[in-house]
């Protein structure tokens, strides 16, 4: 068994280095027969055992009936062969979008798997080189799901091969395939907590020049409401008066910018960049401007979801090469 | 991958797998192992139900220890097929309590599979056979229920798949079975302990062939080369020969004396005639031959009167190849010695037989053929044939001779070479089958228990030993039809008495025979195959070389491959065409990819209406709407068909309205 496994293993790996090499990177795949490997299982193993017990027995008994029901169960193993491996072909693999995340988290990839109709590929498992196992039955006709994958370091992260496997009906066969779908996350730095780097300008620094500001900041009038804006805006006292849902506006448009700078920041470059990562997040829930400054890379002071997600776009490719 | 739990509902397909497993080997497992393989069952029903917990492994250790002593108790050293069962039918009701993870639910089924197997070793029946088909099924949908998600339930899905695996299986089965050598068994083994039966005995004394009348059982049955049986009255199934007379019974000669006679000359005057003989385990080493046989077939031995023994007594249903001659002469010529041996009486008793067998001698002038006309009137004139005959005590041949006059054909036959040693001629007692009832729907002939016969042989100066039956003075409907036919013709309430009901009207025994042809067939061509093989793979393939078995075993293999791709490529475009959605989305793609410009592999169907909309102002309306509704349906949840509805009035316009443009 021990020798079995090592055979089944290396031949896995050489398969897949194969399947990855001959097909290149796509969009969207359908699996066929070229590109579908079969085996059988430990199981299989164990009933091809099984089917050599009741020759035996056939054989030593001269008895015409058990050669019958040893060839109907060789006949149903190769049947089961032949349904293993239409459970997986006919498969179409699309790549929707990969999911960003932080480092150290998993990274979800969304697909898109359909097949033909008329059947229903059952227990189908997905999984990419170092991520999650998933087991699916593929009861519509087309079925998004989302497959995780660990990320370990920010960047541009690629999932590598992505193993289709199944043993449906009987688990006698194994049929899987390799395939290299075009999908990539961006994988933000691990936000780190602490203190805030020096703003720019005036001596004040850290949290609670933060409180201050708040505490300071002027109100200049009231806005209709947009979705988007943060509920704290929201004037309940004229909502209830029934003016319907109007933000308060304030003034801090003219309190100095926050700049979050890679140089003021201690420790190394990835504890640096994470420690911005978490202001980046921290001063987006408040809803404060800062401008992000990396080295010569500069992102001017602005606030949004969209300024949130270019800076952590900047901190994720910081030194990665020319992939922004 | 087989830690994974399976689901609840294959927990009850592997239950109801072990039961239907067990229940054709209850019929000869000692009665304790079925009641604690139910308990097993029943004990899993409540692990099931939630109301019990997995035992604890001390409960386990005590259930493995107590059937082990209870498997040694039941079989003690007898380490056969049934031992073996039963304990791999223990094993399997132990593993029930346990099966938790796919990996025991696959142990469980496999060694299932292998006991399903072994139910052929004690039942061979059609009935059973078409069972084991059945359980076969339900055992995949077993294997099929622990492979799927552990969230589904239904049941029906399970066993479409199972029958989906197993109706392509079918046809290889069959190539296999047909083609697949029979071999030689690697080691002998120990057949099951044979059953009681009824049969001939090596010896002959009143009333045993009688009884053997009231019995209907199958004795044997015989497929002539020509499909043509021997008229009835040539139907002699020659078993044993006895020559011993101690008073009462008829015995063979003993190996003493055997070894003294030499082989029997025989002067075949007809060309022989072959047949093939399938014959009902008896117990008895001895084998039926149509008298009278050329040569003995593998595996027997000829004595030196031209009968045939087995080299190990029947214990199970056997079938032999034989050719017989009708009209012979059978050794012309007899020694002093075997004068002797063949005139061997006891000294004293049957005094008044002794006496008649003189007086008829002096009749005719020492002529031996006067001498058994004389004998054959004789019977005619006063005797009567009947199974009950009444209990004959010392001197039995006196009694029946001169007092009772009734009797069945041993006493005739017994009586008849008693009288005719007495008068110096050569003879001995033969038994064995006569007649048999023709199946026309098979082509065989069937002999039952109650068609044994004991009849005589007399030696006559110049012709040899020739067949005298003196039941045929007396009955001779006996040997024209049969012993049931006269019996019934007459009456005789002893006959009807001992065999119960029969189906009497005709179509009721036109169904009887077809059944019995059928399964004749079933034993001919199933159970007793690999006598056919070589000749009907010869016929088929016109050799048995390699490469024609090898085609042959590809050919349909191919063929079922072929036809399993070919049913799923089917299905796979039915699917396609079946969807009228599907169909007018392909083609509306199709002739505005030619007209415009392909969508992209990459581009979603939204995308491209989009674009195409900016292309095809004129349609561009009902582009868009398209579009929209494209991209509803495709995230919509639940409204889909209804959207598709909407979306197929415009999928019919703008193909119009392409088809016009261009």
């Amino acid at each position: 068994m021990f020798l079995a496994d090592t055979l089944r293993t290396r031949l896995q790996g050489r398969v897949r280095r194969w399947a990855l090499k001959r097909y290149p990177r796509s969009r969207s795949v359908t699996l066929t027969q070229n590109r579908i490997f079969i085996l059988p299982t430990r199981a299989g193993a164990g009933f091809m055992l099984l089917l050599i017990l009741l020759l035996l027995m056939g054989v030593n008994y001269e008895n015409n009936l058990i050669y019958a029901i040893t060839f109907l169960a060789a006949g149903v193993f190769l049947v089961s062969c032949l349904h293993t491996y239409s459970n997986l072909a006919g498969i179409r693999l699309q790549a929707l979008r990969g999911n960003n995340c932080f480092a150290g988290e998993q990274a979800g990839f969304e697909l898109e798997l359909d097949h033909q109709a008329g059947r229903q590929p059952e227990q189908i498992r997905l999984q990419f080189e170092q991520g999650t196992p998933l087991l699916v039955d593929l009861e519509k006709s087309s079925q998004r799901l989302e497959l995780f994958c660990v990320a370990p370091a920010r960047g541009w992260l690629q999932p590598g091969g992505l193993k289709l496997e199944t043993c449906f009906p009987l688990g006698l066969f194994r049929a899987w395939t390799w395939v290299n779908l075009e999908l990539q996350a961006l994988v933000y730095p691990r936000p780190l907590a602490g203190e805030l780097p020096a703003p720019e300008g005036g001596g004040q620094s850290g949290e609670a020049s933060l409180q201050q500001r708040d505490g300071t900041d002027d109100f200049t009038g009231l806005e209709r409401f947009q979705p988007g804006m943060s509920l704290r805006q929201i004037d309940w006292k004229s909502y209830a008066r029934g003016l319907g849902l109007q933000a308060k506006q304030f003034g801090d448009q003219q309190s100095p910018d926050i700049w979050l700078d890679l140089e003021v920041c201690a420790g190394n470059l990835e504890q640096r960049l994470s420690r911005l990562t978490y202001w980046v997040l921290e001063l987006s829930k408040r809803e404060q401007r800062f401008g992000l400054r990396l080295g010569a890379l500069e992102l001017p002071p602005e606030q949004g979801e969209n300024h949130r997600y270019e800076a952590l776009k900047r901190l994720a490719l910081y030194g990665r090469g020319g992939q922004a | 991958m087989n830690r994974v739990q399976i689901s609840r509902s294959a927990v009850i397909l592997q239950l109801a797998t072990f039961i239907a497993v067990l229940l054709p080997h209850l019929s000869w497992l000692p009665i304790w192992i079925p009641l604690l393989a139910l308990a097993m069952v029943g004990v899993r029903l409540m692990i099931h139900t939630g109301r019990w917990p997995f035992p604890h492994w001390l409960i386990k250790l005590v259930l493995i220890a107590a059937s082990s002593v209870g498997l040694i108790i039941s079989f003690g050293g007898n380490a056969g097929p049934e031992a073996m069962v039963a304990l791999l039918v223990l094993g399997l009701a132990l593993k029930l309590i346990e099966i938790y993870h796919r990996r025991d639910a696959l142990i469980l089924l496999f060694v299932s599979l292998f006991v399903l197997a072994t139910v052929f070793l004690f039942h061979e029946s059609v009935w059973v056979a078409a069972y084991v088909l059945l359980v076969v099924w339900l055992l995949l949908a077993a294997l099929c229920a622990i492979h799927q998600r552990p969230g589904r339930t239904a049941w029906l899905p399970p066993f479409k798949r199972a029958f989906a695996l197993l109706l392509p299986a079918l046809p290889l089965m069959l190539v296999l079975f047909l083609l697949f050598p029979r071999l030689e068994p690697f080691w002998s083994v120990e057949i099951s302990s044979p059953r009681a039966t009824t049969g001939l005995s090596d010896s002959m004394s009143p009333g045993d062939v009688s009884d053997l009348a009231l019995s209907d059982a199958l004795a044997f049955r015989v497929s002539f080369d020509n499909d043509q049986p021997p008229v009835p009255v040539q139907r002699y199934w020659r078993a044993l020969v006895l020559s011993q007379f101690d008073g009462r019974s008829w015995h063979q000669a003993s190996p003493d004396q055997r070894n003294r006679l030499r082989e029997e000359k025989l002067i075949t005057e007809t060309e022989p005639q072959g047949y093939e003989i399938v014959m009902e385990p008896s117990g008895m080493p001895w084998l039926m031959a149509l008298d009278l046989p050329v040569a003995q077939a593998q595996g027997q031995r000829m004595t030196p009167f031209r009968t045939l023994v087995s080299s190990a007594p029947l214990d199970r249903r056997t079938q032999y190849r034989l050719e017989s001659v009708q009209d012979y002469q059978l050794q012309p010529l007899l020694t002093q010695q075997e004068q002797q041996h063949y005139l061997q009486l006891p000294q004293q008793g049957n005094d008044r037989s002794r006496a008649l067998a003189r007086q008829w001698q002096q009749d005719s002038d020492g002529q031996p053929e006067r001498f058994v006309r004389q004998l054959m009137n004789h019977f005619n004139r006063e005797f009567e044939y009947t199974l009950s005959p009444g209990v004959l005590g010392r001197d039995g041949i006196d009694q029946f001779l001169f007092q009772t006059r009734r009797g069945y054909c041993e006493h005739f036959a017994g009586a008849s070479v008693f009288l005719l040693r007495s008068a110096g001629i050569p003879a001995r007692v033969v038994t064995g089958y006569q007649g048999g009832e023709w199946n026309p729907y098979e082509n065989y002939l069937q002999l039952r228990q109650y068609d044994a016969h004991a009849w005589t042989e007399v030696w006559l100066e110049g012709q040899g030993w020739v067949r005298l039956d003196p039941t045929a003075a007396v009955a001779p409907e006996r040997i024209e039809s049969s012993a049931v036919q006269y019996f019934q013709q007459r009456g005789d309430t002893a006959f009807s008495g001992g065999r119960g009901f029969r189906l009497q009207a005709d179509w009721a025994r036109q169904l009887q025979q077809r059944y019995e042809a059928f399964n004749f067939a079933w034993h001919r061509w199933v159970l007793n195959y690999q006598s056919q093989q070589t000749d009907l793979l010869k016929d088929w393939l016109g050799g048995l070389d390699y490469w024609r078995m090898i085609l042959a075993l590809m050919l349909p293999a191919t063929a079922v491959v072929a036809a399993v791709i070919g049913w799923q490529l089917r299905q796979r475009l039915k699917g396609v065409r079946r969807d009228p959605f599907e169909r007018r989305l392909q083609r509306l793609q199709a002739v505005l990819g030619q007209q415009f410009e392909e969508r992209q592999p990459s581009q979603s169907m939204t995308g491209w209406l989009r674009a195409l909309a900016l292309q095809w102002p004129e349609q561009r309306a009902r582009l868009e709407q398209l579009a929209r509704l494209d991209e509803q349906q495709r995230y919509a949840r639940d409204a889909d068909q209804q959207l598709r509805r909407q979306m197929l009035p415009l999928l019919d316009q703008l193909l119009r309205a392409a088809r016009e443009r261009r």
